[in-house]
């Protein structure tokens, strides 16, 4: 196997993990913080998508493009937070059940706006550079570096006040507010942070797969894969399994067409029967 | 306005009059349809309330449903099976399924679980898609009409009947458990599983029998679907068909294991048809249906109903 | 050797031992108390003889078999019955049902008959109702058997705790907490009903707070602090055990710097 291939193969597959990483890192502080299987998580990246195809078709650059469409995905997160999940956070499945009503609707909006059919979004870097004997696709390198960035950024937010706040929060929700944290705000900001993360997921993917109302779904059973095994609740767990199944998913669609998935359920099963709280998971606690 | 038990008995019999001369009354093929499509469905949605009971969330019903018609459909057209015996069959086999997959996850978290059953209806539609044995993409089709000796079922009106008596069937099956103590160790599991484990209940062999009776009374539905319309595709048991399963019986009322999975698929079948909403909005329709039970009738319409309408002893 | 022994019973939190090497043996019909300062690892060491935990170094031995890697549903099999220290009742259904639930490990009929109803089934649902209904009386719930658990006072919740417990026929009865929350009038009434019910036979484990219950219902005391047994006897010797004294002052002390 030419190391072009091999090389071209590694790119796509970090391409591809760095958009999974988004989303299950967006997921996971959802899940984790507020608690809330926000079933939706998946429209909001193909939402994101949308948004930032529509935006990059008008001229306006990427990088405002981009912060736009966190803005926009954060808010709409909080509003959902707000209508439809606060007034229903005693009932675990009803919140569940309300997030299927707005991704049904969502998608649903989209397609009658924008039609069934795949929407292609222009590379907003165009060309390559060589690199040895291989070539790089600039759009290819951008994705996984603008990922990166924006990773660091979470990172960073992590280790500030309200960053910790949110980690004591998903790690024990009633020490944290015995600790004098506003829970209540935790939930907000983390619907706010991970809604905008799924979001810029979708945006940042788009040039390399083009915008489809249905891709919402499946991602959600990408990056429920991906919480599964890394455990929910777990951002480094998130990080690492999402930039594993992307490789997996690149190199395997490669050699295998499309069982690609396979391997990938197969890692699912065998972590359910050997470990099922996943593998940076916390073992199911009862509450005794 | 309350109701006395007298009454109320009336009010039951004079519902089961009609659920039975139904086809008297009404000579609407397309309605007939309908109705035999929300019977068919209530019958998952039974499953799915059942799962619900033991606090089992799962949005890969359909899967099942799907299972049961495309073993069905498949013994009948390449194994030339009479549908008399791939109905059982069907069942059997999507019951078998649901033991295995219970095998692997009904030890984990609810989350856990709901997360692995997204996974499932997804896989399933691909898997569907690339098994040319079974039609891949272009689906199942000939699948032969049920047949007792020389008559055929043909009408709309005779799969109406058909479509009741497993109902009922399906009925009996759950009302079964529920009456019996299995039906009272679901009952403890769903409301405290820490005390229902510490006066004895294996909280994962009855969750286990939940799942798979489920999966079976699925499998038979679907069987019945697949003969009826005679022509199946895999993306008609996506996870869509299984989030509107769910809604079907929030709408229906979650808390009411029979009447509420009827009532819901009905009422979710026969609005679009009454308010002519087009196809297309259906997602909306269904969508908006759930987020304003979800927000104001938490009870699903049995609830609004038994508040209006409570028992008078 | 005693219906119950834990051998060298250890569990870590953490880099927390919530119980460090502790050894207890419970005779058959005692009343044996298990006390201790606040986070002494009492309700810990409830949770790893019922089942809920595991622990991670020792044993837990009942009527000679040792149950240590068991689940919880298979000790209460075998005669081990617990109540919580925060009220866990089904609180929607009522009095009856929630005490007619606990009956549940004794039905002998398979799944089988017991969906199809035959008569061996329903001839083991009427002896769970009798017994119910016995249970209901001697616990002084019978009146009440129609209220939903969750309309019920405080005390007659924890009343109907017990009283779930009971219905599974336990040869061990672990009471956590039981008195707590209660006024004086409900002690001593839950006071009497345990002596009865260790009086049929039924070995009693109890942690409590209330010191002037467990000393006049405990035969044998056994004292945990930090996770460590520090000291085991009967009511007057512990009253009088300076290590004893220690511990619950020193926590005292602790208590009051932090307040």
């Amino acid at each position: 196997m030419g190391s072009n291939v091999f090389f071209q193969l590694l790119l796509n597959g970090l391409v591809l993990g760095s958009s999974y990483v988004l989303v299950a890192a967006g997921f996971t502080l959802v899940y984790g913080a507020a608690r809330v299987f926000n079933f939706a998580h998946g429209h909001f990246y193909m939402l994101g998508a949308f948004i930032y195809g529509g935006l990059v078709f008008l001229g306006i650059p990427w990088i405002l493009s981009l912060l736009i469409v966190g803005l926009a995905l954060g808010l709409f997160g909080l509003i959902t937070w707000y209508a439809l999940f606060k007034p229903l956070y005693s009932d675990v499945f009803l919140t569940v059940a309300i997030s299927v009503g707005l991704g049904l609707i969502m998608v649903q909006g989209i397609i009658v706006m924008a039609g069934e059919r795949d929407v292609v979004v222009p590379s907003v870097f165009k060309g390559v550079f060589a690199l040895g004997d291989t070539t790089i696709s600039l759009e290819k390198l951008s994705i996984v570096l603008i990922s990166l960035g924006i990773m660091s950024v979470l990172h960073l937010f992590l280790k500030s006040k309200i960053g910790k706040a949110l980690e004591a929060t998903t790690i024990d929700q009633e020490g944290a507010s015995l600790q004098g944290i506003n829970t209540g705000w935790m939930f907000a900001i983390a619907m706010i942070v991970g809604s905008s993360l799924a979001g810029i997921a979708g945006a940042v993917i788009v040039p390399y797969l083009s915008a489809q109302p249905n891709m919402g779904y499946p991602i959600t059973t990408t990056y429920l894969c991906i919480v599964v095994v890394a455990g929910h609740g777990s951002l480094k767990g998130a990080v690492i399994i999402g930039l594993l199944f992307g490789l997996v998913r690149s190199f395997g669609f490669h050699y295998l067409g499309t069982w690609d998935y396979t391997i990938m359920l197969l890692l699912v099963a065998i972590i359910m029967y050997v470990r099922p709280w996943g593998i940076w998971g916390v073992e199911f606690r009862r509450k005794v | 306005m309350s109701l006395s038990t007298y009454q109320r008995r009336f009010i039951l019999i004079g519902i089961l009059l009609i659920i039975i001369f139904l086809p008297l009354i009404i000579s609407s093929q397309h309605l007939m349809h309908i109705f035999i499509l929300a019977g068919l469905e209530c019958i998952v949605v039974m499953g799915f309330v059942a799962q619900y009971h033991v606090r089992l969330l799962t949005f890969c019903t359909a899967t099942f449903w799907g299972l049961g018609a495309y073993a069905s459909g498949f013994l009948s057209t390449q194994l030339g099976m009479s549908f008399w015996v791939c109905l059982p069959l069907a069942g059997v086999i999507a019951g078998f399924f649901a033991f295995l997959i219970g095998l692997l996850v009904i030890r984990a978290g609810w989350v856990t679980f709901l997360m692995i059953s997204v996974v499932i209806a997804e896989v399933f539609v691909e898997a569907l898609g690339h098994m040319n044995l079974v039609g891949g993409w272009d689906g199942l089709g000939r699948i032969p009409r049920p047949a007792i000796g020389s008559y055929v079922f043909l009408s709309k009106a005779s799969y109406y009947y058909l479509t009741l008596a497993l109902v009922a069937v399906c009925v009996l099956i759950f009302k079964g458990f529920y009456n019996s103590a299995i039906g009272k160790a679901w009952t403890a599991i769903g409301q405290s599983s820490d005390l229902a484990e510490s006066v004895g209940i294996n909280i994962s062999k009855y969750r286990m029998i939940a799942y798979v009776t489920a999966g079976f009374t699925s499998g038979l539905s679907g069987s019945l679907y697949a003969h009826y319309l005679g022509y199946i595709v895999p993306p008609t048991f996506d996870i869509v068909r299984s989030l509107y399963i769910s809604i079907n019986a929030v709408v229906g009322g979650l808390g009411f294991v029979i009447s509420g999975p009827i009532i819901g698929s009905m009422i979710i079948r026969a609005i679009p048809e009454f308010l002519r909403i087009a196809d297309k909005y259906q997602p909306v329709f269904e969508g908006s249906l759930i987020i304003l039970c979800a927000l104001f009738f938490r009870k699903g319409i049995i609830g609004v109903l038994s508040r209006l309408m409570p028992h008078r002893r | 050797m005693g219906i119950l022994e834990i051998r060298k019973l250890s569990k870590h939190f953490g880099g927390l031992a919530a119980v460090d090497e502790v050894d207890i043996e419970v005779n058959e019909s005692e009343i044996r108390g298990i006390i201790g300062p606040n986070g002494a690892g009492k309700t810990t060491l409830f949770n790893i003889i019922s089942g809920f935990l595991f622990p991670m170094k020792g044993s837990v031995i009942f009527k000679g078999k040792d149950i240590t890697k068991l689940p919880v549903h298979s000790r209460v099999e075998r005669g081990i019955s617990r109540t919580f220290q925060l009220t866990n009742l089904f609180m929607e259904l009522t009095t009856f049902e929630n005490t007619y639930i606990g009956y549940h490990k004794n039905y002998r009929q398979g799944l089988v008959s017991q969906f199809l109803h035959t008569a061996r089934a329903r001839n083991e649902y009427r002896v769970g109702y009798q017994k119910t209904m016995e249970i209901l009386k001697f616990m002084g719930l019978w009146s009440l058997q129609d209220t939903l658990a969750k309309n019920l006072p405080f005390g007659h919740q924890r009343m109907l705790g017990v009283s779930i417990a009971l219905a599974t026929k336990p040869s061990l009865l672990m009471l956590d907490e039981p008195v707590a929350g209660m006024n004086q009038e409900e002690t001593m009434t839950m006071v009497e009903l345990i002596r009865k019910i260790r009086d049929q036979g039924i070995t009693i484990l109890l942690v409590e707070h209330d010191m002037a219950a467990v000393m006049n219902l405990c035969e044998r005391i056994s004292v945990l602090d930090y996770g460590k047994k520090i000291a085991e006897g009967s009511p007057d010797e512990i009253k009088n055990d300076k290590k004893v004294i220690e511990a619950y002052l020193g926590s005292e002390e602790k208590n009051s710097y932090n307040a």
